[in-house]
């Protein structure tokens, strides 16, 4: 079963049009279903949400690609950036009541702007000393988000504000917010196609050269330091970009946006889709989205006391590191031009 | 003078593996460096190419000061070297590790790669027409799309060099570019460097191989614990009662009847 659905995938990467049509098939289900409020309608809302959590993991998976995948270094506080980009953007809507786009532009900034110096001691050290240092990094934020008045402790921030850009169809529950699975698409695309197009440039090269070989890399007049920064600064603002999206959606942050199982969700996304794969992000954003929500119907179901999905979730990561290392999609190195 | 160096230090705690070397190369001159094993050559090429920072003393590089500058800094200006243990892009096929080898020659950043700017279209038309050129020179365009890992072991040696050409240098330190070469593989080496030389590069290797260096060099800097023992045209070197004694083995009779 797991082939057809890799070929599936593998021939949507490389047919534009399959995939265009299989975003418009996601989009017109997501508006038609708004239409009627039916029995239909409560899966018809659910499907929705689910579908852009997914979206949201898609592009949250394919900004850590900069960093785990393209310069090779394996980050476990990414979750740092995506409550970063959620706490900045409630606050400028909550605090100083501007309007969601300028909150949303500001979010990616300052996610930017604090990934710069968090990324200077992934310029000193490597491999598990790296992965020690970014979780610390992400459990620091988690604690000041706890600890501070001002992103409301605990408890986080309720209320946030939810514009709708006119394309809303109801305001119970997520039907007032499709706005914002449009959003989360055009973010993952318009970040999907930034990628394509970095991957085969002199950035991209230079990339796959420091993964490879970082005193090579020097040597052919590479920057390490300046690219590495570069991959954590551009990872740390989509990210950011991401978590403004999720919590204006929810319409509520809390720090659990900024744990650490967050994190290794992330990087679970990345390792199991394939590092460098674009596709890859996309499927293993939704395999890990969709797969726990589904094993929670088979867990009421069968009646069965414990969640099924940690166990599956083990058992996946053990058979994924035997069986297929570099991830479903695990992408080849090769410049296309 | 293309580049100057003056009582180059490099100490690692304690051990001085390079002593006060004074040491220069003029454009278009074919320089070797041999020595014992352990005797600071290789660690004089990382120190002379940024790799590593300098203990004390100094480097210039047509005339400029480049003592503090790192690898990435000497690429810029023309410095290129390979490895002795061969630091290709494993995973990249030879013509994309050629193409990293134009990275200093380039110029195009994020945004032109994001809009596939014509600066970028250009630089890719320019990078093309080079990696050809000199796939064709080295010998490896039957191997364009092999990825470098694949390559068989003189061919890997090979490569090496041809990503260093890639980046058009001005000086190219070759670290024991026949180490582990069969003699058809050494001939070929030797007919590449000659070729390279007709070209007029300034080339500063270091070898093992008597015959290769013998073959090409017309200055020979001899290397004993961390120090200069010797310097000057191979045939002089051979007969130098310093160098026999450090390198060479002294049960060599040949100069005896020169």
């Amino acid at each position: 079963m797991a082939k057809p659905a890799l070929q599936f995938a593998q021939n949507l990467a490389h047919k534009p049009a399959t995939a265009i049509i299989l975003i418009a098939v996601l989009l017109g289900f997501t508006f038609i279903d708004s239409l009627d409020l039916t029995e239909e309608y409560i899966f018809g809302a659910y499907a929705k949400h689910i579908l852009f959590i997914s979206l949201i993991y898609s592009v949250v998976t394919l900004s850590l690609n900069f960093v785990t995948g393209y310069v090779g270094q394996t980050s476990l506080g990414h979750a740092a950036f995506f409550g970063l980009g959620g706490y900045v953007s409630a606050l400028t809507t909550s605090l100083l009541h501007l309007p969601y786009g300028v909150a949303f532009i500001l979010s990616g900034l300052v996610a930017a702007l604090v990934g710069l110096p968090l990324g200077a001691p992934a310029l000193r050290i490597k491999g598990p000393f790296l992965v020690v240092v970014t979780y610390g990094c992400g459990e620091v934020f988690k604690f000041i988000a706890i600890n501070l008045d001002i992103t409301g402790g605990p408890a986080g921030l309720p209320g946030l504000i939810s514009p709708t850009l006119g394309i809303a169809f109801s305001d119970i529950g997520v039907t007032g917010k499709e706005a914002f699975i449009v959003a989360a698409l055009i973010l993952a695309l318009v970040l999907a196609f930034i990628m394509y197009r970095l991957e085969d440039s002199r950035v991209g090269h230079a990339f796959a050269a420091i993964r490879q070989d970082e005193i090579a890399a020097a040597s052919m007049g590479i920057n390490p330091a300046y690219y590495k920064l570069m991959a954590f600064v551009f990872g740390a603002f989509f990210a950011g970009l991401a978590g403004s999206l999720f919590a204006h959606y929810m319409s509520f942050i809390s720090p659990d946006m900024l744990s650490s199982n967050e994190s290794i969700m992330m990087l679970t996304m990345v390792v199991i889709g394939g590092a460098r794969s674009i596709p890859g992000a996309f499927l293993g954003a939704f395999l890990l989205t969709i797969t726990p929500e589904f094993l929670r119907f088979v867990k009421d179901v069968f009646g069965l006391s414990y969640d099924p999905w940690l166990v599956l979730f083990g058992l996946l990561l053990v058979v994924m590191m035997r069986v297929k290392p570099q991830g479903l999609l695990g992408a080849e190195t090769v410049f296309r031009r | 003078m293309l580049l100057q160096v003056e009582k180059l230090c490099k100490n690692f705690g304690g051990l001085k593996a390079v002593q006060n070397i004074d040491f220069s190369i003029d454009s278009g001159e074919i320089v070797a460096i041999i020595g014992p094993n352990g005797s600071g050559k290789t660690t004089f090429f990382n120190v002379i190419s940024g790799i590593l920072p300098v203990s004390s003393g100094g480097i210039f590089f047509r005339g400029q000061d480049v003592t503090s500058w790192k690898a990435h800094d000497m690429a810029k200006v023309g410095l290129t070297r390979t490895f002795q243990n061969i630091r290709l892009f494993p995973e990249l096929s030879v013509r994309d590790n050629l193409i990293i080898g134009r990275y200093s020659k380039n110029s195009s950043g994020a945004l032109d790669g994001i809009f596939h700017s014509k600066r970028l279209r250009l630089e890719e038309q320019s990078n093309e027409q080079v990696v050809n050129e000199i796939l064709e020179f080295t010998g490896l365009a039957s191997m364009r799309n092999v990825l470098a890992t694949n390559l068989p072991y003189g061919a890997q040696r090979r490569l090496e060099i041809a990503r260093a050409l890639a980046s058009e240098p001005s000086l190219l330190l070759l670290d024991e570019p026949a180490a582990g070469m069969n003699p058809k593989e050494v001939d070929q080496l030797l007919a590449l460097i000659r070729a390279l030389k007709q070209r007029g590069l300034t080339i500063l290797l270091i070898e093992h191989q008597m015959r290769l260096v013998m073959g090409i060099a017309e200055r020979m800097v001899v290397f004993d614990h961390g120090e200069k023992i010797a310097e000057g045209e191979p045939a002089v070197i051979r007969c130098d009662p310093k160098v026999i004694e450090a390198y060479i083995g002294t049960e060599v009779n040949e100069c005896v009847g020169n």
